[in-house]
């Protein structure tokens, strides 16, 4: 097949695309009603909500438990909750800021890669300092035995749910990291 | 309220001349029908969305195809189980009268498809009659970067159709 013929089967495709079913009416009242977002939308708006929610539950957490713990715990559990507050304010200002309608195709490829790359490390940090505490927690109840269960069995859910979303997201990162790579 | 009424008035308008388009380029990005049909909202959604704003400084065509692409080339695409899939022939086999002309159409798709999601915005556009300046300013790439590539896109092409 030549590149003739390929152009010739676009033209066809074009025509053919024409007569599909389309689902456009229903997709203008949901647009105009404001019942459907993009995936980009969904995304910053998701980063906009844990920017907001990493504090409040932060704060939640140092005023429910200020009695139980030491000055030191207090201070990571308010670092961890604030890094990721901020880590998520950085996400969704940069993705905001990312104008689909006049950047071009490959520089927003980049941009987008370039914040999904950031997600992975802040990922990365906030586990590292969740860990260290969670173990520091663990330490500070070891006479509670049901606070021990609790947290182990929120370490494990959250880590076999995290861990399928982060697979999940590292196979399409790779193949958008593939695409931009330019001899 | 005028406004809204304009704006969805210049987007069914957008739909019926450009709709083929939009379609066009979301059918040879997607995998599957259930793709298609996400990459197709997402598109009409972000075209909805700029449709208050587009003030026709630029070539309408060259602005969809821009919109268009970036939805489909930043689109981080639902991974689904393939048996839980519908395959993508079905879409075009309904409006098809000859099977040949299916089959000549997945070969295309299968072809493209061998392309990384960049390759395949250079040479959509390329295949679509446009000039290197106008695939230069929808792609964010010098000129000279557009034409090099394109020129090794279209070896590839030759090279899998004749495997």
């Amino acid at each position: 097949m030549d590149l003739q013929e390929i152009k010739q089967q676009l033209d066809c495709l074009n025509e053919r695309m024409n007569k599909l079913e389309t689902s456009n009416e229903h997709l203008i009242q949901r647009l105009k009603q404001e019942t459907v977002c993009s995936a980009r939308e969904k995304l910053i708006r998701q980063y906009r909500r844990f920017a907001v929610l990493a504090p409040i539950l932060g704060s939640c957490q140092l005023i429910l438990l200020r009695h139980e713990l030491g000055w030191g715990l207090k201070l990571i559990i308010a670092f961890y909750f604030i890094t990721a507050g901020l880590m998520d304010l950085y996400l969704w200002q940069g993705m905001k800021g990312l104008d689909l309608h006049t950047l071009g195709v490959v520089q927003l490829a980049r941009k987008s890669l370039f914040y999904r790359h950031r997600h992975h490390q802040f990922q990365v940090i906030l586990i590292g300092i969740a860990l260290p505490t969670l173990f520091m927690l663990y330490l500070h109840w070891e006479d509670n035995v049901y606070a021990r269960w609790g947290m182990l069995t929120g370490l494990l859910l959250g880590a076999i749910a995290g861990t399928s979303v982060y697979f999940r997201m590292m196979r399409s990162y790779r193949e958008l990291a593939d695409s931009i790579k330019m001899p | 309220m005028q406004d809204s009424k304009q704006t969805e008035s210049f987007f069914r308008e957008l739909i019926r001349c450009y709709g083929a388009t939009v379609n066009k380029v979301c059918y040879m990005y997607a995998e599957n029908a259930e793709d298609f049909e996400d990459l197709r909202q997402e598109a009409f959604i972000n075209l909805w969305r700029g449709s208050d704003r587009f003030k026709g400084d630029s070539d309408i065509t060259t602005w969809i195809y821009r919109v268009t692409l970036n939805s489909c080339v930043s689109y981080f695409r639902k991974h689904r189980k393939l048996k839980d899939t519908v395959p993508l022939d079905s879409l075009t086999e309904l409006t098809d009268s000859e099977g040949d002309d299916t089959e000549r159409l997945a070969e295309v798709h299968r072809l493209i498809n061998r392309l990384d999601k960049i390759e395949k915005a250079l040479i959509l556009l390329w295949l679509d009659d446009h000039p290197y300046e106008v695939i230069a300013a929808i792609m964010g790439l010098p000129r000279n970067t557009v034409a090099s590539r394109i020129h090794r896109i279209k070896e590839k092409l030759v090279k899998y159709s004749n495997r």
